[in-house]
């Protein structure tokens, strides 16, 4: 829940948020009082505050302190969702640079074959191939787990990943993703002629800088320029 | 000639598909009202003017299947007839309220006016902003391009070529059978790219798409121009990268042109100040407030004692910011032409919602660029049709990697930790609708029609708008409500198409409901169509 923009509302509206918060004061607080107040109610963090502007889409109401919504009639249909689905399956889905996510389910027929086999415990399998060279390792997971962050090696290649239980010493691969392939990146692969290309590097920057000299948000325009600055210092 | 500066304005209009005739008023659909009143209708309106004083100039705008499918429903329609009047009506009791404030009340007579202008505008259209869309292409002011069916976000849905060949034909099926004609372009959600999906793209005739700005420099190839001029990636599909620089001279947060002191306040409104009982009949119920377009204020800074708004000091800064916007670009020209690249093409991507609705003298803004560009030398306005077809531009070939304009740059605002939990579900009625497709291919009739139904819903929820709001934390419990709503009713048709029965109560409601896509095939879905 937040409160967008607090200090552009009425000093009367935040009276009118601070009564309906069952603030016996409301009326004699002053303004910063009633900010402060509020802030806490909501636990607003100042970061998102000092980000809230009127850029952002579907901001058509000061506040979400109501709930209004939750005065709509329950809508047709609308019905709770299963936690997994009755199949045994793992998806991976690409989040950045540096982390995927994936989700898996596992059968009830398999699930009481693992219980049967009296397992407690599986393992998540990140394998990444990139050229000929191939490189794999574990997560441990518990039966109850359904999803899990992972942290993606390295930058170029292709990552799946397996859940994997151990029968008999052996791996058994109960589902597999489908593969995702990783970023690869001119420039990462070839920090060594970052130093030459001063001017290419101007360019690219004067589309990603604002006037202010802020570089817009991206790890891997953040990792390229270190390894610039790398190189530029030899 | 000199080098010429060229300007590639592509605004993007989309609102999620908000229809809830079941009640009397809806708060979300003001969405849809407020956009039309306050940005759609008045830039429209702004460049019919424009176009009859036979001034040069091109935009290229998007306007996504979900809201061309809204602005040609007639309930919806009649509604917004319904909210004009309504605050039309506000417009004459302010009028008379301030009759002792002169200050105040002349502000209150230009929303009124604005509002009578407006409605007039759309009245004199045919109730309908679309043969203004069509005149100015017609006419060639315009560009129109479309996206995916519900504007998912694809990269999210690379799993599963079936769902992405439903949003990129529906999208593109959609806008054909408003605007008569297949559009060559093609908005990505959220500029969510991955590879792959320009050869979607191209399959369907998609001449260009726009891309974010660090595609480039992130790219797998050495790029010579920086994003700079177009990129063809490796379908031939051409991509356009935003100038975030520039686009951020808006766009920011903080030090963007709308947050001046001297624009209008957009969160001070008489829909939030006034007493409950004058303002009731114009709020929602229960005792809900909500905006009434009714803004005094001007921002002033971060103080409660906000400035009476005072619309001529706004209008001299806008003249002030479309020349600082102007200087950026020349100055960038210039820079970029001592680096060897000549002509540079700037790509600004905006939300065309931005203009109007959330940045009150955004479309002065826009008729000031036009004016200024129509007289410059060194700058053009440009549409990517135009720059596609001119052989003497430069473009060059890049292999360019998985990318948004989000959080970051990748798929982190529709994949954290509020909204990760939405994919396995979808995912997974794409699966049994996928199923669904094998087990009843080609069913006519009423089990066609219940089929049909299911995809609409799969694709609904496939919204990137959903996973948006949860990120964003604005209007969460709607639209987790929406997605359950959408989810839960493709359940309805799975579980009675297990048992090989059509529910033709919930059937004839459930189209009324989401009546959208009326000439969808389920069989889009089927795994056949997937990409080899």
């Amino acid at each position: 829940m937040i409160l967008i923009k607090i200090d552009s509302l009425s000093t009367q509206e935040l009276r009118n948020i601070a009564e309906r918060e069952g603030i016996e004061e409301y009326a004699t607080l002053d303004r910063d009082d009633l900010i402060q107040v509020l802030r806490e109610i909501y636990e607003e963090d100042d970061d998102v505050a000092d980000n809230a502007d009127v850029n952002r889409r579907f901001l058509y109401g000061i506040t979400d302190y109501r709930e209004i919504d939750k005065d709509v009639v329950e809508l047709p249909g609308v019905e709770e969702l299963p936690e997994s689905y009755p199949c045994t399956e793992i998806h991976l889905l690409y989040k950045n640079p540096n982390w995927a996510y994936c989700y898996w389910s596992i059968s009830p027929q398999d699930l009481a074959r693992l219980e049967s086999m009296g397992k407690s415990e599986l393992r998540l399998r990140v394998s990444v191939t990139k050229g000929d060279k191939s490189e794999s390792f574990d997560i441990p997971v518990s039966l109850e787990d359904r999803e899990w962050t992972v942290s993606l090696p390295d930058h170029g290649g292709n990552c799946h990943v397996s859940l994997i239980v151990d029968s008999e010493g052996e791996d058994l691969e109960l589902a597999h993703s489908a593969s995702l392939s990783l970023i690869e990146s001119y420039w990462l692969e070839h920090p060594d002629e970052i130093a030459e290309n001063d001017n290419l590097f101007k360019i690219y920057l004067s589309l990603l800088t604002s006037k202010e000299g802020v570089l817009a948000e991206s790890p891997l325009v953040d990792e390229i320029l270190a390894y610039a600055e790398e190189n530029r210092n030899g | 000639m000199g080098n010429v500066n060229r300007i590639n304005l592509i605004l993007h209009a989309h609102l999620p598909y908000v229809r809830h005739l079941e009640y009397p008023r809806f708060l979300e659909e003001d969405w849809l009202f407020e956009s039309l009143n306050e940005s759609y209708i008045p830039m429209l309106s702004l460049l019919d003017r424009l176009d009859e004083e036979g001034l040069n100039f091109r935009i290229t705008f998007c306007f996504s299947p979900t809201l061309l499918t809204m602005l040609s429903d007639k309930e919806l329609n009649e509604r917004f007839a319904s909210y004009m009047k309504l605050h039309i009506e506000l417009g004459r009791k302010e009028e008379q309220r301030l009759k002792g404030d002169k200050e105040t009340q002349r502000l209150a007579i230009m929303y009124l006016s604005s509002l009578e202008k407006n409605w007039h505008f759309y009245e004199k259209n045919g109730m309908s902003i679309i043969p203004v869309l069509k005149r100015l292409k017609e006419n060639g002011k315009i560009e129109l391009m479309t996206t995916a069916a519900t504007h998912a976000y694809l990269p999210l849905y690379r799993e599963y070529p079936t769902a992405i060949n439903a949003q990129v034909s529906l999208g593109i099926s959609t806008f054909r059978d408003i605007f008569g004609y297949n559009p060559d372009g093609f908005w990505l959600p959220e500029c969510g790219y991955y590879p792959g999906l320009d050869q979607v793209l191209s399959k369907y005739g998609i001449k260009y798409c726009q891309l974010p700005s660090h595609a480039v420099i992130s790219s797998r190839d050495k790029s010579r121009y920086g994003g700079y001029q177009m990129v063809e990636l490796p379908s031939g599909v051409m991509g356009f990268v935003r100038d975030w620089a520039i686009t951020s001279l808006i766009w920011n947060s903080v030090s963007g042109y709308p947050c001046d002191v001297d624009y209008r306040e957009f969160y001070r409104d008489i829909g939030y100040d006034l007493p409950l009982d004058y303002i009731r009949p114009y709020i929602h119920e229960p005792d809900v407030r909500v905006f009434t377009g009714y803004k005094y204020y001007r921002i002033t800074g971060k103080t409660d004692m906000k400035e009476s708004y005072d619309p001529e000091r706004a209008q001299e800064k806008i003249k002030l910011h479309v020349d600082n916007y102007l200087y950026h670009i020349e100055r960038k020209g210039i820079m970029l032409s001592s680096f060897g690249i000549d002509n540079p093409l700037f790509n600004l991507c905006y939300d065309a919602e931005l203009f109007g609705h959330r940045w009150f003298e955004g479309i002065s803004f826009i008729e000031q660029l036009l004016r200024k560009t129509s007289e410059s030398s060194n700058i053009r306005l440009v549409s990517p049709e135009q720059c596609i077809r001119d052989s003497s531009l430069d473009s060059e070939k890049l292999y360019i990697n998985g990318c948004s304009w989000g959080r970051g740059g990748y798929s982190d605002t529709w994949l954290d930790g509020s909204n990760v939990w939405i994919y396995r579900h979808i995912h997974q009625a794409i699966e049994r609708m996928e199923e669904l497709t094998e087990r009843f291919p080609d069913q006519g009739s009423l089990k066609g029609r219940f089929l049909n139904q299911a995809s609409r819903e799969v694709l609904l929820a496939m919204s990137s708008d959903w996973p948006y709001i949860m990120h964003d934390n604005t209007s969460v419990t709607y639209a987790e409500k929406r997605l359950r709503n959408h989810l839960g009713s493709f359940n309805v048709v799975y579980s009675s198409m297990c048992k090989n029965t059509v529910n033709t109560e919930w059937l004839i409601k459930a189209e009324k409901r989401n009546a959208i896509f009326p000439n969808i095939d389920y069989n889009i879905f089927r795994p056949e169509n997937k990409d080899e």
